[in-house]
């Protein structure tokens, strides 16, 4: 993967000088190379880790005759098939790389084209011939595309510090990305947390050209909208969904230029993609996987055993909570966003740890537990339903003891506390009902705010008024996916947690469970192959019973977790602790209330371990107030922590327009 | 579509998943609530609550709800 830039001026030309800066800020996602493209009216801008066509895959990159350029970071998985379609239909490629594909593909399908691609992609098109910029983001949002549309021009980039190299971008938090980012964990596209910077919402693309701006949507998750199909047996749900997941991920293994390894975590999805490319190709599989020297945390015993039944040449890399708190600024500086959690400390950490054993592409299992129901909120989602067809019945309020086994205060070990919790807003037909439990308990954070920034109220009805058409008819299990897609996964899983720690370390991340015939497979399944009462992935259990030790099978679902609080306090506690939230410090942000932040700041020195909410409170304020230091208030272009200095004799390849 | 209609066409394959949470444990509480809430969610019917309890306290919880749901 990569970074890209550009510019689309309203004036006069772009200013090659804040083009090169906007570049250099986004140098950490491509360390092998950096490009850019420029006419009177268009920049375009790439930095380059290079995967397939090592030699020839140098961007921007343009069609035949020069009238249509892209920049692109990502993948285009089918490219081989693709580029002999193109081929048939008269199209000449001078590289044997997936970029060219997009160029020629836009020429003969245009918006269609979009549809085609299986693959993962931040896209930039300039078509000469309309003048039109098309902006577009992968079905899932696994690559990150911002945009800052100002009234002399719009600018994009896969990073919202590239955007800032350019001084006409203002640098200001925006309250309304606090309230949602303090309700769902993420902003929700095209929402971001800073005034007039925008995201490309997944499976979209914007469109900039003399006609003005609009949108265009080219994929949405379909799931039935009949009554659940009794027809079809598991098993046959669970061979399509195993012959899908095969071929993608062979597809994400195979194609590279460079040898692709894997992560193991412990749990069934990642020792599924593991076992397949065990299983189904000739290589010898190296497996990655993070430990915790705090073992309430570590899944090491299962990771071992999947890797020795699976014959992988493993390494694990274990993580104690001084390294969470040490390169925690760094990982907030990536992010780019207020965290409620440290988990992608350890991700951050685990990814420079792969590069550093000398790969640069990783698949993993991210995705299963959306598209295949794999979360406890699905379990949750379920129970609370039973429960609300009759809300006085104990048979039915009592099987809330079944959910979060992993807990220290687990539902089994407090029910009255569980009745009293998850019995709020037991309205089945409230098509938000799964969700509202997790954004109430994570909502009581917006008392935090400062008054200025406490400004809009609950995000949950805009949210509700862009489900799909249709979603009424949907299964219940089906809608709560839909809101886990929607909120989660692109905003934190696959950014925070993702893309953004792994790009850190120039490690690309794959996932077949995201391969579009997967998700529509599973998508298109009875509920209940997925979570079938309350076994979550049933389907995929019964899919892979055969390449998934049993333990691992049997074992309940355990969240990634990882020490919070207590990893920032304590004899090892890092200077720039006491420096970030110091009462002047949060005074001068203000976006929280300081006063709110010195009991936070008490109750932590006093060595107490948090609850839940504390937990998330103490993140958030610690990644905001980062977020303004390292970020806001950075010099003209934010600084590297990670990326070497691009030899400057091969750093640019210039293509200026004919 | 009346229940009983269903029950003869399909009763099969759902029953098929249902021995399958069957097979998950020997719990008899977790059997009953798992089961009632697949064929409920399966067949947008509602178990009644008192035949749930008396379903946790069967030999064979499994047949008695799927009786108990057919009947509806």
């Amino acid at each position: 993967m990569c970074g890209i830039c550009g510019v689309k001026s309203l004036g006069p030309p772009p200013d090659q000088a804040v083009v090169e800066d906007m570049i250099d800020a986004l140098r950490h996602r491509g360390p092998d190379g950096a490009g850019f493209y420029r006419d009177d009216e268009v920049a375009l801008g790439h930095t380059r880790l290079a995967i397939i066509d090592v030699d020839g895959g140098a961007q921007p990159m343009p069609n035949e005759n020069g009238d249509v350029w892209v920049t692109f970071n990502g993948e285009i998985f089918n490219f081989v098939e693709l580029t002999a379609a193109l081929r048939r239909r008269g199209h000449r490629f001078r590289t044997r790389s997936d970029t060219e594909v997009i160029v020629h593909a836009w020429e003969e399908w245009g918006f269609e084209c979009f549809a085609r691609f299986n693959g993962q992609w931040a896209i930039a098109l300039w078509d000469r011939r309309t003048r039109e910029l098309i902006l577009s983001r992968d079905p899932y949002g696994i690559l990150p595309l911002y945009v800052a549309d100002t009234p002399d021009g719009v600018r994009f980039a896969s990073e919202v510090k590239s955007l800032f190299a350019d001084p006409a971008v203002e640098r200001e938090f925006d309250p309304r990305g606090f309230v949602e980012t303090l309700t769902f964990w993420s902003t929700v596209a095209p929402q971001t947390v800073y005034r007039g910077i925008e995201q490309v919402p997944p499976g979209t693309c914007m469109v900039f050209g003399p006609a003005g701006r609009h949108e265009h949507h080219y994929w949405r998750d379909e799931y039935p909208s009949q009554p659940e199909d009794l027809q079809t047996p598991v098993a046959t749900s669970a061979a399509e969904l195993r012959e899908s997941l095969v071929a993608a991920t062979r597809l994400r293994f195979e194609r590279s230029d460079v040898p692709v390894a894997a992560y193991l975590s412990g749990g069934i999805d990642s020792t599924v993609i593991a076992g397949i490319i065990a299983r189904y190709t000739d290589a010898d599989v190296r497996t990655f996987s993070l430990r915790f020297a705090d073992r309430e945390f570590d899944e090491g015993q299962y990771q071992e055993l999947a890797s020795s039944r699976l014959g992988t040449d493993h390494t694990s890399l274990t993580i104690s909570g001084s390294d969470i708190a040490r390169t925690f600024p760094t990982v907030v500086r990536h992010a780019e966003v207020p965290l409620l959690r440290s988990g992608p400390a350890p991700m951050y950490l685990l990814a420079q740890f792969v590069r550093e054993s000398g790969h640069r592409v990783v698949v993993s299992g991210e995705g299963a537990d959306e598209v295949l129901a794999g979360y406890d909120i699905f379990r949750e989602a379920a129970v609370r339903r039973f429960w609300a067809r009759d809300p006085d019945a104990v048979a039915r309020s009592s099987a809330v003891r079944l959910l979060y086994p992993w807990m220290q205060r687990s539902p089994g070990l407090a029910p009255a506390f569980a009745r009293s919790f998850f019995g709020r807003n037991l309205d089945a037909a409230d098509p938000l009902m799964s969700h509202r439990p997790r954004w109430d308990s994570t909502s009581v954070l917006m008392q935090m705010l400062d008054r200025d920034f406490a400004v809009s109220a609950d995000p949950s009805p805009a949210l509700l008024a862009r489900m799909p058409e249709g979603s009424a008819r949907w299964h219940p299990l089906a809608r709560a996916q839909w809101l886990e897609t929607t909120t989660l996964l692109p905003g934190y899983i696959l950014s925070s947690q993702g893309d953004r720690v792994m790009m850190a370390a120039a490690v690309e991340g794959r996932f077949p469970f995201l391969d579009p015939n997967v998700a529509r497979i599973a998508a298109a399944m009875p509920a209940r192959h997925k979570l079938m009462g309350l076994d979550e992935k049933h389907v995929l259990k019964r899919a892979f019973g055969d390449l998934v030790p049993r333990e691992v099978l049997a074992r309940p679902k355990q969240p990634y977790r990882t020490p919070d609080a207590s990893s920032f306090f304590g004899a090892q506690a890092p200077d720039w602790i006491a420096e970030v939230l110091s009462r002047e410090s949060v005074e001068e942000v203000g976006v929280f209330r300081a006063d709110v932040a010195d009991r936070l700041l008490e109750k932590c020195r006093r060595g107490r371990p948090l609850g839940n909410t504390d937990n998330m409170r103490l993140i958030a304020l610690l990644s905001t107030q980062l977020i303004h230091r390292d970020i806001l208030s950075a010099g003209p272009v934010v600084p590297h922590l990670t990326a070497p200095p691009l030899a400057v004799q091969n750093r640019f390849h210039q293509m200026d327009a004919p | 579509m009346a229940w009983g209609v269903r029950m003869t066409k399909l009763s099969r394959i759902l029953w098929d998943d249902v021995c399958s949470m069957v097979a998950r444990t020997d719990d008899r509480d977790l059997q009953t609530i798992e089961i009632a809430l697949l064929l409920e969610d399966a067949t947008d019917t509602i178990v009644p609550s008192e035949a749930l309890r008396e379903a946790a306290g069967s030999p064979d919880p499994a047949s008695f709800l799927w009786r108990a749901i057919g009947e509806r």
